[in-house]
């Protein structure tokens, strides 16, 4: 008896010292989240939390840190813009942290009954992540075509890099039909649509203004009808108006 | 297993007879019997006895591990310095932001004032300095973290400058002067690590090492440690 009680005390001490206040952690001390971090993040974002829990949201005081240091494009702007690091390297942890971004777009994507976004703003703050990260992987990608090749002017290189960029065009394309939803998100998510665009669908262009924008000039004309919200149809009017500038003047 | 869980069960098991002596005491004190009282007392000095020792001495080896000792090396030295000279020992510290692939250094600026002459070097104290696997081939951990020892002996340099400077021989100057430059050692130190995020960023990793090459260059006249004041002075 007396030893159960004792054996009892013991275990008792041993749970409360390993009881752990916090049930999530992220490593926010941490100034760049690698691509490790992103595993271990993403995983727990994803599914770590209840079905009613509430993820961290720019709105909370107390987790909005953890978003934004997910969504903060540093994180791979140090790796992919260091021009010490060599090309190879520097594509394969694009690689890695576009493959953890199509992770990151499950974690904000639930719906209400009325169809409506809960985290609309975390959600497009994911997208904006991916459409930032997508101009420099698919650069870097083209990068490298264009430095192992052995002719770089060869019709077989230019083929694959325009193929590449093509693909990046139609990779935006899907942002574009955020706007078919766009009664699922709030006044301040349409903002940030709108912002979207103005931003790395410009700059996409500003970077490779011979594309074929064919597609994206279509899409953006049907959502600029289809479309109730005055700063996203300012948007798509300035993307198309951006898209004519760079079309080449034809004479008859 | 979960560090703190192995730290309180070997706790809990030490402890055991202790708390034995104490569930005894409480019983028998309704009787008014104080020898188990006495005989925990007697347990408890003991194992104190034997506990603050083994603590002292995991204290000592953390901070400089004795049992591989090697004495700092001045500057002199500095081609020589690989990761078989971090020689210290660490108990507590099992990753530096959930990289478990890590090292650190210690250095010092050390000086000595005599009546007409000041002894001035950095050191690098391998007994105290860390990395987590003696054969590890990271050329990249080892120039960070030797760049380190450079930045002391940039700052050391930087002192000697100033002293050499001086007109005359003047000890709370002198004393001021190594103060300082120690305190913008600690600060460069610190941004060094900031900024490159402890190497992982190449590119400002590159940038120092220009940098303070370039500096220690430009400082090259101050290698010596010893600063002799003449009468001129």
């Amino acid at each position: 008896m007396k030893k159960t009680r004792f054996l009892l005390f013991a275990l008792l001490c041993v749970i409360l010292t390993n009881c752990k206040t916090e049930k999530h952690e992220f490593p926010l001390d941490k100034r760049y989240w690698d691509i490790n971090d992103y595993e271990k993040v993403v995983l727990e974002l994803n599914y770590g939390y209840e079905d009613d829990e509430k993820l961290p949201t720019f709105d909370n005081p107390e987790t909005r840190i953890i978003v934004e240091k997910l969504t903060d494009q540093q994180n791979f702007n140090i790796v992919l813009n260091d021009n010490e690091l060599g090309l190879n390297h520097r594509n394969q942890v694009a690689e890695k942290f576009f493959n953890e971004w199509n992770d990151m777009n499950k974690i904000y994507d639930a719906t209400d009954r009325k169809d409506q976004y809960l985290y609309d703003k975390e959600l497009l703050a994911v997208w904006h992540f991916g459409l930032g990260l997508q101009l420099k992987y698919f650069k870097l990608g083209n990068d490298q075509i264009i430095e192992n090749a052995d002719d770089p002017n060869s019709a077989r290189v230019l083929n694959n890099v325009n193929s590449n960029i093509s693909t990046l065009i139609k990779n935006y394309l899907i942002y574009l039909d955020e706007i078919n939803k766009e009664k699922a998100f709030t006044e301040e998510g349409k903002t940030k649509i709108a912002e979207g665009i103005n931003k790395y669908f410009h700059e996409l262009i500003n970077l490779y203004p011979e594309a074929n924008y064919s597609g994206m000039k279509n899409k953006a004309e049907l959502m600029l009808k289809k479309s109730e919200s005055d700063e996203i149809k300012s948007s798509l009017t300035k993307l198309i108006e951006l898209i004519n500038s760079k079309e080449p003047i034809t004479t008859p | 297993m979960n560090e703190n869980l192995i730290g309180t069960i070997i706790l809990l098991l030490y402890f055991s007879p202790l708390f034995y002596q104490l569930s005894l005491v409480i019983k028998e004190r309704k009787k008014g019997n104080k020898i188990p009282l006495k005989k925990f007392l007697k347990f408890m000095k003991y194992s104190f006895i034997v506990l603050i020792p083994i603590i002292i001495g995991f204290a000592v080896l953390s901070h400089t591990n004795y049992l591989d000792y090697e004495k700092p090396l001045t500057f002199d030295k500095y081609d020589q310095i690989t990761f078989k000279n971090f020689r210290g020992l660490e108990f507590f510290k099992k990753s530096l932001y959930g990289n478990e692939s890590f090292a650190y250094v210690v250095t010092s600026i050390d000086s000595e004032i005599e009546d007409n002459s000041v002894t001035l070097q950095s050191l690098f104290h391998p007994s105290r300095s860390f990395v987590y696997k003696k054969n590890t081939d990271s050329k990249e951990l080892l120039t960070h973290e030797k760049y380190h020892i450079k930045i002391t002996e940039l700052f050391a340099r930087k002192a000697k400058e100033r002293i050499s400077n001086l007109n005359r021989f003047e000890k709370s100057e002198i004393e001021g002067i190594i103060s300082d430059a120690k305190n913008k050692e600690n600060e460069f130190q610190k941004d060094y690590d900031y900024n490159t995020f402890h190497s992982y960023v190449l590119s400002e990793q590159k940038r120092y090492e220009k940098e303070v090459d370039s500096l220690l260059n430009l400082l090259s006249q101050y290698k010596q440690p010893k600063i002799q004041f003449n009468e001129k002075n």
